[in-house]
């Protein structure tokens, strides 16, 4: 045994997979060796996956719909049309320079992402059977963030125009440091398509990158 | 934007399915109720699990998902596609829950703030170790607070922050009671 049983914290967190990469890393190292802490992880794990699994037992739904039409239509609430909006006002009201941080961020990510690689196969034991549901949500995640961030270069082509040289050059860098650090953790995923923390770091990417060209378009 | 959930990971669809989705959710949103229909038949199921869950009970969560679905009507030209619908209905059906609770200033709001786990722990002396249970049972066994706390971080996915914003609790409070809840659950379900 490497030291003595694990927190409550830490097994819960071996158990849900919220721990940072270091701490999963010494977490995994003790699971190996301590019988005991394996246990009670897995036991919490067997919680939570039969919660998921957990059928509900639907009633017959399609018999509620008349009573929420009905609740509709007499309350004569008839919605608007829909206005597409693209930013919200937290976002467009910060300033051109908050750009800085999505570097700092992506800067993080790809320090994480390099983290992760030395210890890829402590990272690949972290995915079981009960972070199918997680894993999944972390690909749509990757997915929508990808997608509103093509939409968003596509915006933003219309405003580099109207950059100064230096906001331009500094948005060029940004957006290279995060396209490199995605461009890693997709290679990284193709070699091992089942790790979830390389799935998370992926959206985390995007979700960066997205945040990023959300600002240079409000400041244009 | 919000992370899809992973409760709501129930409710996928093909690339052509999504498109008959999305279509229909921009007529509902024009005011076309029988488009509506159509986004209620295919997100009711997930909406009602995650009723039941919270409340255990078959008829409030019957009455929690029209609550839910007149809400969405109303809030639906709000709705624009950062999230993915069903992400945002399920956000929206867990307010619908913990409105209704704070309106009835009922007992659950009260033990969502219980640290020191005291509901929890007259359950687990309450349980007899040798009868085991089903997780549906379990669950329903668990304080209001607690089992809040417990679906929305371990079946939906919110993180504790967003639990702490959703129910006024501090999320620290928010991650003992799901330590706690994941024990007492862990110790219901024990043969």
């Amino acid at each position: 045994m490497t030291q003595a049983h694990l927190t409550e914290e830490r097994l819960q967190g071996a158990a849900d997979g919220s721990l940072d990469a270091e701490q999963m890393r010494a977490v995994y190292g003790h699971l190996s060796e301590c019988e005991s802490c394996a246990a009670e992880v897995a036991r919490l794990r067997t919680v939570m996956t039969r919660a998921r699994e957990a059928n509900t037992g639907a009633p017959a739904l399609d018999d509620l719909w008349p009573a929420i039409r009905s609740r509709i239509e007499e309350s004569k609430v008839v919605a608007p049309k829909a206005f597409a909006g693209r930013a919200s006002g937290a976002s467009a009201r910060r300033p051109w320079l908050a750009i800085g941080s999505t570097a700092v961020a992506a800067a993080l990510l790809v320090a994480a992402f390099t983290q992760m690689q030395r210890w890829t196969p402590h990272a690949s034991e972290a995915v079981l059977p009960s972070q199918d549901v997680a894993f999944a949500s972390a690909v749509d995640s990757t997915r929508i963030y990808e997608d509103e961030s093509r939409r968003l270069l596509n915006d933003l082509e219309m405003q580099k125009a109207m950059m100064g040289p230096s906001a331009s050059a500094s948005l060029s860098g940004d957006l290279a440091i995060i396209d490199r650090s995605i461009a890693e953790q997709k290679g990284a995923l193709a070699r091992d398509p089942h790790n979830i923390a390389l799935q998370r770091l992926l959206a985390a990417a995007y979700r960066e990158k997205v945040d990023l060209l959300r600002r240079a378009n409000n400041a244009g | 934007m919000k992370l899809p959930r992973s409760g709501v990971a129930v409710v996928r669809h093909g690339d052509g399915d999504a498109e008959r989705m999305d279509a229909l959710v921009r007529r509902a949103q024009a005011g076309d109720v029988d488009a509506f229909e159509g986004v209620y038949r295919a997100h009711a199921p997930a909406v009602f699990a995650l009723c039941k869950r919270m409340c255990g009970d078959d008829v409030e969560a019957t009455e929690l998902v029209q609550d839910a679905f007149v809400r969405a009507w109303e809030r639906l030209p709000g709705f624009r596609g950062q999230s993915t619908l069903a992400t945002w209905l399920h956000r929206l059906a867990v307010n619908v829950v913990l409105e209704r609770w704070r309106s009835k200033k009922s007992d659950a709001m009260r033990m969502l703030d219980d640290p020191e786990g005291i509901a929890l722990n007259a359950v687990e002396q309450r349980a007899d170790p040798d009868a085991g249970m089903d997780i549906a049972a379990a669950m329903t066994k668990l304080p209001m607070g607690a089992r809040t706390v417990f679906v929305l971080h371990d079946i939906e996915g919110y993180a504790h922050d967003e639990i702490a914003t959703m129910t006024g609790i501090a999320a620290g409070t928010s991650r003992t009671q799901l330590f706690r809840a994941r024990r007492a659950l862990a110790r219901l379900l024990e043969p």
